[in-house]
């Protein structure tokens, strides 16, 4: 406020100043106020105020560019620029109001000038009476001044007469201070070996040094004096005792006591060797860490008493160990990487110590606490060292403990098999197909989310390591190693890995013949893995251990990882659906194998007893596999009942059979030529219909070459025409594609017919007659 | 296929189902293939092939066996007119198997069809072929005291050794055959530990060795006759039934199987716990599976799902003997050739039950599928050229 309203009015002021020959600018807000305490304070304010608010803009122009000739209060103002300006720029009303706005400025300072000059008008008057006083006055004074001149001049007579009279005295005097200052010296040298002895009696070393270090230039230039010689010889002798005194006492004190620094102090300056010193400093910092390192070994319970008395004791001693040093001896350069190394080496020996006791506690060990302890260590040694030491033990831990997790992630994953398999073992395998089915839908999603539970709870634990609070978190290096190296390829990549070879490989570990349900959970495990878990685990870790990175690692690499989940999925469902047909198709040849085809002799009034268990079986597998994946899409689509189904299988000429033995082969060939070459042990999808269509087929194809090994009478080839037709009434519905049953059921009936020896055929209308009465 | 165009299969149709062929063995210098009828109903036949690779005519004579439907046919690996045969016929309302020798008439005898394949592609009107069978083949011996279903008989190839086997419903028998393999001399019953023999196989060791013969069934058992006994055995290698097993020609303890889970499984019989190697390229069981005679990295299998696969094992196969290294010493050493599958043979339309090389010609092998289609096959000749260069 001062300095604006000070610097406003400048032009009125420098008239003012001009006017009372003032020229000090820090002195003119005061003078100003001074000489005009008669002016009324009110009227005083208002100049400056208006001032002040009639040209704000103007004013600041002017500070920033002083030749500006439109300035109105500036040094180069021109009136007929700034007049040109207004019209050129303002409107007639601005004109107007510039125009009034001016005259009441005109006016105003008008006026004050006037008050001005009234004001100032009796100062004057009596300015002028005192300048005529002092012209009586002054000649009073030169008179005087002629009798002070002669008066002096007789002063500086004396003065000289006196000084020649005192002048050989002067040298005199000066000598005998000189003598006197000497012999005070001497007197000093003399008493110095008293004054010295008293003091190291007194244990004054420091005054000691004090007085010896005075006296040594002295001392040392007259040494070859006899008399200084004594002395020196007293002295170099008294001296030697507090030398080898103060050197007990650095031995035989810790490097942190008051004693021991001022004795290193004192010892530097009576010219002992630096090396030497730091080698004694070091001597015993190296003792006094001894004691420490060694109680910092030593295993404790907890891994934060560990820490807590390793960073209390030994780690704290080196910090402060290291200030004495550079307190001690901070010059040198070559003594300081001395002691850097020297503690570098202790904290790395306690390192190595740590580190073994750590790794040791880790499986043990809440992650928090372990964790918080090293952090505190953490902090503790890069405060002693910028050096990394600590970062490759904090790494190493972390990846242990990692490593740990991923362990327990794994051992817990093959319990959750173990227990899967058996829970579904407890169920018994029923052949009829009776009894409870095994909830497989249960049993696989608590499988599943269990182990996404477990995953992400070890995530969670783990996350700990780069807590924001945690000191090493903040390390590049360490998140790189932590992030990249431990988490991303550690933990997801080798778990996925080892979940998808686990579920590959452990069915071959266990009974699996007896309990196929068990591959239809893993596949269906392995399906969602593919489909969503692991994309889904992945991304969570990534968004949870890598968002603070600043340079965020590129993106977990899932593609691998889910095709090798689908390649297990479909390689256990495969693996279902080959032991299931093989089972089945085992099931029909021991049937075939062990009777006698030839044998009957009256017409079959029965389905064998094999093919009802083989229907019951595959509506079992047909119940798990529904349990667990989607139906998949039937290729005929109006044709669901079971009448219609039944019309359309009667359509195919085969069953009424007129087979020739010449025709059998061209009989065969023809329905080739028009259905597709089949496969049979393929690659399943993974929908109910395919699955069945997978182990149907296998099935019926064992059946077939089953079939070709046999003989058959002619009742023998009726009840296979009769076993057949049933079998297709019955398993139609499990298939998407039924013509695909068809062709293999015809290609059976049609190698019956031609391993039999007398081939006649039922009549169909007695099958559709046994075979609905079932 | 694409790569050989210029090859097509010469191919001849049998009128019945068959499951019975092999090569004629003590025939080297034609190409002679034998295959046998299975019918309940009709009177079975044997028909010999003789294949010409130059210009690819295919000749066949037809002989009647009328004993019954043939199972298995072998020939004598030295003489030329011996083959032996499995069979059965109805008697009483009951089948029964026989094993027996026999004699093939002279071929001059028997009317020639001189039909080139191209002719025969739609197959030969069986009118034309009735008309050959005329001369039945002679029965040398019966192989006395089967019991049961008869599976197999198989010649040693060993010269001089004139032995054959013949495994029966639960045995495997031992025959010494006097040395005009006319007559049988001797029977040595071995025990097997399979309760019941089906769809069992038997291939005699080529090299001299402990082992002497190799079964196939359930469980693969090599055997030796001196001690009558199995010496090894692999416990279900091919998951439920191993269907035929081959010795490596070169290499003594190799041995191929095939089998119910599609796949072909190389052996070393010194070290059974794993397979050499295992290789899938059938989607059904895999019924027969050969070595090539003379380059064992070639070997064919044929298949249920009507397939016959060629591949070829380099890593497993001997080492061919580098004779003229010297001076070949210029030339970079060849790389080996990758484990793989040459070629997939579609001509069958059902399931492929036998292969066989030709004993003449190594590059040549016969396929027979049960609705009686037999084709004979080449390996392709870029393959050829791989291995001869």
């Amino acid at each position: 406020m001062a300095t604006v309203e000070g610097d406003q009015p400048t032009e009125r002021r420098s008239l003012l100043k001009a006017f009372y020959g003032l020229d000090t600018v820090s002195s003119e807000r005061e003078e100003v106020k001074t000489e005009q305490n008669e002016i009324p304070e009110l009227q005083h304010d208002e100049i400056d105020n208006s001032s002040k608010k009639n040209v704000p803009e103007i004013e600041f122009v002017s500070k920033d560019d002083i030749q500006d000739p439109v300035d109105i209060n500036g040094k180069y103002f021109v009136s007929k620029k700034y007049v040109d300006k207004i019209l050129s720029e303002c409107t007639l009303t601005q004109l107007d109001e510039e125009n009034t706005k001016l005259s009441q400025q005109v006016r105003q300072l008008d006026s004050d000038i006037q008050t001005l000059v009234y004001e100032n008008y009796s100062k004057f008057i009596a300015a002028t009476e005192t300048i005529r006083k002092m012209r009586q006055d002054f000649k009073n004074m030169e008179q005087e001044m002629e009798k002070l001149e002669h008066s002096m001049v007789n002063i500086n007579d004396m003065s000289s007469q006196i000084d020649t009279a005192l002048s050989p005295h002067k040298s005199k005097i000066n000598k005998l201070a000189s003598i006197h200052e000497l012999l005070r010296k001497l007197q000093f040298l003399y008493g110095l070996p008293g004054r010295l002895n008293k003091c190291l009696e007194m244990n004054h070393h420091v005054l000691a040094v004090r007085y010896h270090l005075r006296a040594l230039p002295i001392l040392q230039r007259y040494k070859d004096t006899p008399a200084f010689f004594s002395i020196h010889e007293e002295c170099t002798q008294i001296i030697q005792q507090l030398t080898t005194k103060l050197h007990t006492t650095v031995q035989n004190t810790s490097p942190f006591s008051d004693e021991n620094t001022e004795s290193v102090d004192l010892l530097l300056k009576l010219g002992e060797d630096r090396q030497k010193m730091v080698d004694l400093f070091m001597v015993a910092s190296r003792i006094e860490i001894d004691i420490h390192f060694q109680k910092a070994i030593k295993p404790q319970k907890t891994i934060e008493e560990y820490i807590r008395v390793a960073c209390g004791g030994l780690l704290f001693n080196i910090h402060r160990l290291g200030e004495k040093f550079r307190e001690l001896f901070t010059s040198n350069k070559d003594m300081k990487a001395i002691f850097d190394t020297f503690i570098h080496d202790q904290i790395h020996a306690y390192l190595t110590e740590a580190e073994t006791f750590l790794l040791d506690k880790v499986p043990t060990s809440d992650p928090v606490v372990l964790v918080r302890s090293l952090d505190k260590l953490y902090r503790q040694v890069i405060v002693i060292t910028s050096d990394d030491v600590c970062e490759s033990l904090v790494s190493k831990i972390a990846l242990s403990m990692i490593q740990l997790y991923q362990n327990l992630l794994q051992e817990h994953f093959y319990s959750l098999l173990e227990k899967t398999f058996s829970d579904i073992s407890k169920y018994e395998h029923r052949d009829c197909g009776e009894g409870e089915l095994p909830p497989l839908a249960n049993l696989y999603t608590s499988l599943h989310d269990e182990f996404r539970s477990s995953f992400k709870a070890n995530l969670i634990a783990l996350k700990e390591f780069i807590s924001s609070s945690i000191k090493f978190s903040q390390n590049r290096y360490f998140r790189q190693q932590f992030c990249a190296i431990g988490i991303q390829d550690g933990l997801v990549k080798k778990t996925f890995n080892y979940v998808l070879e686990t579920s590959e490989s452990f069915p071959s570990s266990v009974n699996i013949d007896k309990y196929p349900a068990f591959l239809l959970v893993l596949c269906r495990f392995c399906m969602e893995l593919y489909n969503s878990t692991i994309s889904f685990l992945t991304s969570k870790s990534d968004e949870m251990f890598q968002a603070e990175l600043s340079e965020p690692l590129e993106a977990s690499p899932v593609k691998n990882t889910r095709i090798r989940a689908n390649k297990t999925a479909s390689n256990l469902l495969n693996r279902f659906v080959y032991l299931s047909g093989d089972q089945l198709s085992q099931l029909f040849s021991d049937n075939l194998v062990t009777q006698d085809w030839m044998l009957p002799t009256t017409e079959p009034n029965d389905v064998t007893l094999v093919i009802k268990r083989s229907v019951d079986e595959l509506s079992y597998l047909d119940s798990l596999a529904g349990m667990l994946f989607v139906e998949g899409v039937k290729e005929e689509s109006s044709e669901g009942s079971k009448k219609n189904y039944l019309q359309g299988y009667q359509q195919r000429k085969l069953f009424h059979g007129h087979h020739s033995g010449s025709s059998q082969i061209g009989s065969i060939n023809v329905s080739r030529l028009f259905s597709e070459r089949m496969t049979y042990y393929y690659s399943v999808n993974f929908n109910k219909f395919s699955i069945l269509t997978g182990i149907i087929k296998i099935t019926l194809k064992g059946f077939l070459e089953a079939v070709r090994a046999c003989t058959f009478g002619k009742y023998g080839l009726q009840q296979m025409q009769l076993d057949l037709a049933y079998l297709h009434i019955y398993i139609w519905r499990f298939v998407a594609n039924e013509n695909l049953i068809l062709d293999l059921i015809e290609d059976i009936l049609t190698s019956s017919v031609s391993r039999c020896i007398d081939p006649i055929l039922m009549d169909t209308s007695v099958i559709d007659l046994i075979c609905q009465e079932k | 296929m694409a790569e050989d165009e210029s090859f097509s299969p010469a191919i001849h149709g049998l009128e019945f189902p068959s499951r019975a062929l092999c090569a004629r063995l003590a025939e080297t210098d034609e190409i002679h293939f034998l295959a046998a009828t299975q019918s309940v109903t009709s009177e079975n036949q044997i028909h010999l092939l003789t294949y010409n690779d130059e210009n690819s005519e295919l000749d066949k004579y037809i002989y009647a066996h009328p004993a019954g439907e043939v199972w298995d046919i072998k020939s004598s690996p030295f003489k030329k007119d011996i083959i032996s045969s499995v069979y059965s016929r109805i008697e009483g309302g009951k089948q029964r198997f026989f094993a027996s020798l026999w004699t093939l008439p002279d071929e001059q005898a028997t009317l020639t069809e001189g039909l080139s394949d191209a002719d025969d592609s739609r197959g030969v009107s069986p009118r034309n072929r009735k008309s050959s069978v005329n001369t039945a083949v002679t029965k040398l011996c019966n192989i006395e005291g089967l019991e049961g279903r008869v599976s197999v008989v198989c010649w040693d190839p060993k010269e001089g050794s004139n032995a054959i086997i013949c495994i029966d419903e639960s045995t495997v028998k031992l025959y010494k055959l006097d040395n005009d393999i006319s007559q049988l001399i001797s029977c040595n019953t071995i025990p097997t530990e399979e309760k019941k023999h089906i769809n069992v196989n038997a291939v005699f060791n080529p090299h001299l060795g402990l082992i002497d013969c190799i079964t196939s069934g359930e469980a693969v058992t090599g055997l030796d006759f001196r001690v009558s006994k199995p010496v090894f055995s692999i416990s279900r290698p091919h998951s439920l039934t191993t269907r035929d097993v081959d010795f490596n020609p070169n290499k003594p303890y190799h041995i191929a199987t095939g089998g119910d889970d599609c796949q072909v499984k190389f052996w070393d019989i010194r070290q059974l716990t794993n397979p050499l190697i295992t290789r899938k390229d059938h989607t059904h069981w895999v019924w027969g599976v050969q070595y090539n005679p003379n380059h064992d990295q070639l070997v064919i299998s044929c298949s249920s799902d009507s397939n016959v696969a060629l591949s070829r094992l380099t890593s497993i196969a001997s080492d061919p003997i580098p004779i003229l290294d010297e001076d070949f010493q210029d030339t970079p050493a060849k790389p080996p050739q990758p484990d793989e599958l040459i070629m997939t043979y579609d001509v069958h339309e059902d399931s492929v039950y036998k292969i066989q090389w030709s004993s003449a010609n190594s590059w040549v092998f016969a396929s027979l599928s049960y609705d009686g289609r037999l084709a004979i096959n080449h390996v392709p000749h870029s393959e050829t050229l791989k291995i001869l260069l």
